[in-house]
């Protein structure tokens, strides 16, 4: 096994997990790409309920473009997003990263401090406080995800490592 | 047969399913309930079968499969359920608006086929409180999407629960 398989290795996984995730995230945001009209509304419609499975899609709680809602809130839209963000950053970034636990624990706080605060009623939901918070959950699971992903198929079947080659 | 192998992902996708059938419970935990499931079939699966070994990737990505995979056949059969005996659900409630909605955009010999398909779907319910369009509809995207969630749950609960072990 030499650095060239490696590197295949590795940008096939994480080629599919962006393209997996582009997929996802295209399709909750889609009245934001395309205007919705007569070809695309009965679209939208599906897109609506295929989300329903993964959220509550209250419309005081989601972002919305062109007068139509995203079909995730604006929590769920920010974890997506800040996954997909990591996804791009994986293309670039090849080096194998295997983040402190701990890191999961403190990206989880804000999060959860503001589903807390939120439901305690001492903060009004806030949109962009519920997307930012998701966005810092999204990427940094998708940064445990992927390195676990990479542990099990690349470092525990080769026992190689992209970092030994560098 | 050992039967504590099961138990792990039955219970957590069972639970799982309860929560999404929970209207404030869902929305505040979202997209979170499957993942959340299979890290607790995980970790379930340790201390029922008294487990001290680490977990594999494989055993990860399976675990959390089946968990969203029960999950998906219970929360759509809540629903189905609800459905039959209420003879009415989100679907039926918001069809007139979705109606009156692409209506405006005059669609043509488009619309009415759609809204064939999606009013003969609204009759069966309100008349029977079945619909096999319907059913078939919400149990094969809740199998696609939890089946991909639990996957993700796992493969992150698999880290955690390593790392703390």
């Amino acid at each position: 096994m030499n650095f060239r398989h490696i590197i295949q290795r590795t940008l096939i996984i994480r080629i599919s997990l962006f393209l997996l995730i582009l997929i996802w995230v295209f399709g909750f945001s889609f009245p934001f790409f395309s205007h919705t009209d007569q070809q695309t509304i009965i679209l939208y419609q599906l897109l609506h309920k295929l989300y329903s499975g993964v959220c509550h899609q209250l419309e005081y709680k989601s972002i919305s473009s062109f007068g139509y809602h995203f079909h995730v809130c604006a929590r769920c839209s920010g974890i997506y997003i800040g996954a997909f963000l990591a996804s791009v950053f994986s293309l670039f970034y090849l080096k194998q990263k295997h983040l402190n636990i701990k890191y999961l624990y403190i990206a989880t706080i804000p999060i959860i401090a503001d589903v807390l605060f939120q439901s305690l009623n001492i903060l009004d939901y806030d949109k962009l406080s519920a997307f930012l918070t998701g966005v810092i959950f999204g990427f940094t699971v998708f940064v445990f995800f992927i390195s676990t992903i990479e542990n099990y198929f690349i470092i525990h079947k080769t026992n190689y490592s992209l970092n030994e080659f560098k | 047969m050992n039967s504590n192998k099961y138990l792990p992902f039955l219970v957590c996708g069972f639970g799982a399913a309860v929560l999404t059938t929970v209207p404030y419970i869902k929305s505040f935990t979202c997209c979170l309930i499957v993942p959340a499931a299979a890290f607790g079939s995980l970790f379930l699966n340790l201390k029922v079968n008294n487990i001290s070994t680490p977990i594999v990737a494989k055993k990860a990505i399976l675990f959390g499969f089946l968990t969203g995979l029960i999950a998906a056949l219970f929360s759509s059969a809540f629903e189905i359920l609800i459905t039959y005996i209420t003879h009415t659900n989100d679907f039926v409630e918001s069809l007139p608006q979705t109606e009156s909605l692409m209506r405006s955009l005059e669609l043509g010999s488009l619309l009415d086929q759609t809204m064939g398909l999606l009013n003969n779907m609204s009759k069966d319910i309100l008349a029977t409180g079945f619909s096999l369009l319907y059913a078939f509809t919400i149990t094969f995207s809740n199998l696609i999407i939890d089946s991909i969630f639990g996957i993700i749950g796992g493969v992150i609960g698999m880290s955690v629960i390593n790392k703390r072990t």
